[in-house]
């Protein structure tokens, strides 16, 4: 795959810093990962940081997410905090992931998912396939995220009442070239109204992407207006 | 008239639509401001042997406690609330806050992180993971210390809340508005306050209007009413106007409700009368639950 387009842009554009989505593009290994720290965590822009780079090399899973723990809490020393950061530390820090990994040789993308981060398959005038979300309004849940404190992510293992991260497989033998992208929640949400409201320049707009600046430009003109969610929002666009 | 107020969200300022959908963020903060009855009977004890003041001093430093929490960061505290407390008895409202913090009404929530009166070491019982439970040590911040005594100036209060808000929002007329949680467990002395609810829930920012939950806490044992929809089901003219003082839910927190296993509906008010412990709990957890938290 081709990659025409990786980066995000803060849910404040002066305050990058802030900004606590993470992404990975494996170009060797026609790997993609996409993690989004939730506001509401004590740490989440290193979390979603551990998670994409681990997630790199692993799948989704109680193992990876061990790992990760393990790392994150390297970095804190909850013991050393006053009772307010205490607190904030034991109440988590949670982040999506998503991972999409082309197979050329069998032009196969296989697609996991843990939250709200979505891929979209489209030929550039229609979206053939979504994850995990085909519908606006679902991004209005509260989605199982990955989390810091190993109890709230037993759902990552499947049983009879729980399937674990979402997984899917989207071929792209019929039809080529065809275009992948990832994304965080609020592009997501707003890519799909616009498709449910048969506006087709949205995803021209997404499609036509190529610098930050661009990126920037069309994320903070629809926030200004009240179309998409104010939110960190990333992006990765690849041409399968 | 009260007739001619409609507290229901949604509805419509001065030509606008008012949606509680703003974001809430370190630019654009929300305002939390607890009205605490202080009067006589609040020392009356609870089933748990507290006293009503004491059970909701202690809710009350818990929520901001958590409040806290949600808002800090690794590198510390973010601004995304301002709170504050207006304790009423005898025959005034005054802040509920003292130290640092009596010098004005609503303050940044870092400022409240910084300067709690004290910290606490208490016992709190958690699973332990086998089916059992264990004693964990917890640091328990204390700002609003209990206190029970004299009469009950709940138009006092309401005059004074709407004074400070007023101020507030005008200096931030496009945050989400500001909410009024208040706990009383008796009629006021002081007047009948329907009309001050009123008048304090007309005002607003670009966002919404004010909007005010009542918590009637009880001792009586009798079952309590959460979240209702009519005033029908009301026992006396007591609870009919508490029931009338409180705002409608916006959406989120009748989700926040529903998720607690309290039925809420489009037409639920913020009001429970009756309240015992439990509901005393899920009243300031449901009441500050602020959508879009950035």
């Amino acid at each position: 795959m081709d990659i025409l387009f990786q980066g995000s842009v803060a849910k404040h554009l002066d305050s990058p810093e802030d900004n606590e989505d993470a992404f990975n593009v494996v170009a060797e290994c026609d790997r993609i990962v996409v993690c989004d720290g939730a506001s509401e965590s004590f740490d989440a822009k290193s979390w979603a940081k551990l998670l994409a780079a681990k997630l790199s090399e692993e799948e989704i899973g109680l193992s990876s997410a061990s790992s990760c723990i393990e790392a994150f809490e390297a970095l804190h020393d909850p013991s050393s905090m006053g009772w307010a950061k205490a607190g904030a530390y034991e109440r988590g820090s949670f982040a999506t992931a998503l991972i999409a990994q082309d197979i050329p040789s069998d032009l196969l993308v296989y697609l996991t998912c843990a939250g709200d981060s979505a891929a979209f398959l489209t030929d550039g005038a229609t979206i053939l396939e979504s994850l995990p979300y085909a519908h606006s309004a679902d991004f209005e849940q509260r989605p199982m995220l990955l989390s810091t404190l190993s109890a709230y992510n037993a759902w990552l293992e499947p049983n009879d009442t729980q399937s674990g991260a979402i997984a899917a497989k989207w071929s792209y033998a019929e039809r080529r070239p065809l275009f992948l992208l990832c994304m965080t929640d609020a592009l997501a949400a707003w890519l799909l109204r616009t498709v449910e409201e048969q506006d087709p320049t949205g995803l021209e707009r997404l499609l036509s992407i190529r610098t930050e600046d661009e990126l920037a430009q069309l994320v903070e003109g629809e926030r200004n207006s009240r179309m998409m969610r104010r939110d960190d929002s990333t992006l990765v666009i690849a041409l399968l | 008239m009260l007739d001619e107020y409609d507290p229901r969200p949604g509805l419509i300022k001065q030509g606008k639509i008012m949606t509680y959908s703003a974001e809430i963020s370190r630019t654009a903060p929300t305002a939390f401001l607890f009205l605490v009855d202080q009067s006589g009977s609040m020392q009356d004890e609870m089933t748990n042997g507290k006293t009503k003041a004491q059970f909701v001093a202690d809710v009350l430093n818990r929520t901001l406690m958590t409040l806290i929490q949600r808002c800090t960061k690794a590198e510390g505290t973010r601004d995304y609330f301002q709170l504050g407390v207006l304790g009423y008895s005898g025959s005034t409202a005054d802040n509920g806050l003292a130290g640092a913090l009596s010098s004005t009404v609503l303050h940044p929530i870092s400022q409240i992180e910084a300067s709690p009166l004290r910290v606490e070491d208490r016992t709190k019982r958690v699973d332990d993971g086998a089916g059992g439970l264990v004693n964990q040590s917890i640091r328990f911040p204390v700002w609003f210390e209990a206190k029970a005594g004299g009469a009950t100036p709940m138009c006092q209060a309401i005059t004074r809340a709407a004074e400070e808000l007023a101020a507030w929002c005008d200096a931030h007329p496009d945050s989400y508005p500001p909410t009024v949680l208040h706990v009383t467990d008796g009629e006021s002395t002081d007047g009948d306050p329907a009309d001050l609810a009123s008048q304090l829930q007309h005002i607003g920012t670009n966002d919404g209007t004010v909007l005010m939950y009542n918590l009637h806490v009880s001792t009586a044992g009798g079952e309590p009413v959460l979240f209702p929809t009519s005033d029908a089901g009301l026992p006396d003219s007591y609870a009919k106007l508490l029931f009338r003082m409180s705002s409608a839910l916006p959406p989120h927190l009748q989700k926040a409700a529903e998720e607690k296993g309290i039925k809420a509906t489009m037409e639920s008010r913020g009001f429970m009368f009756n309240a015992e412990t439990a509901e005393i709990v899920d009243f300031f957890d449901i009441g500050t639950r602020a959508a879009q938290l950035r």
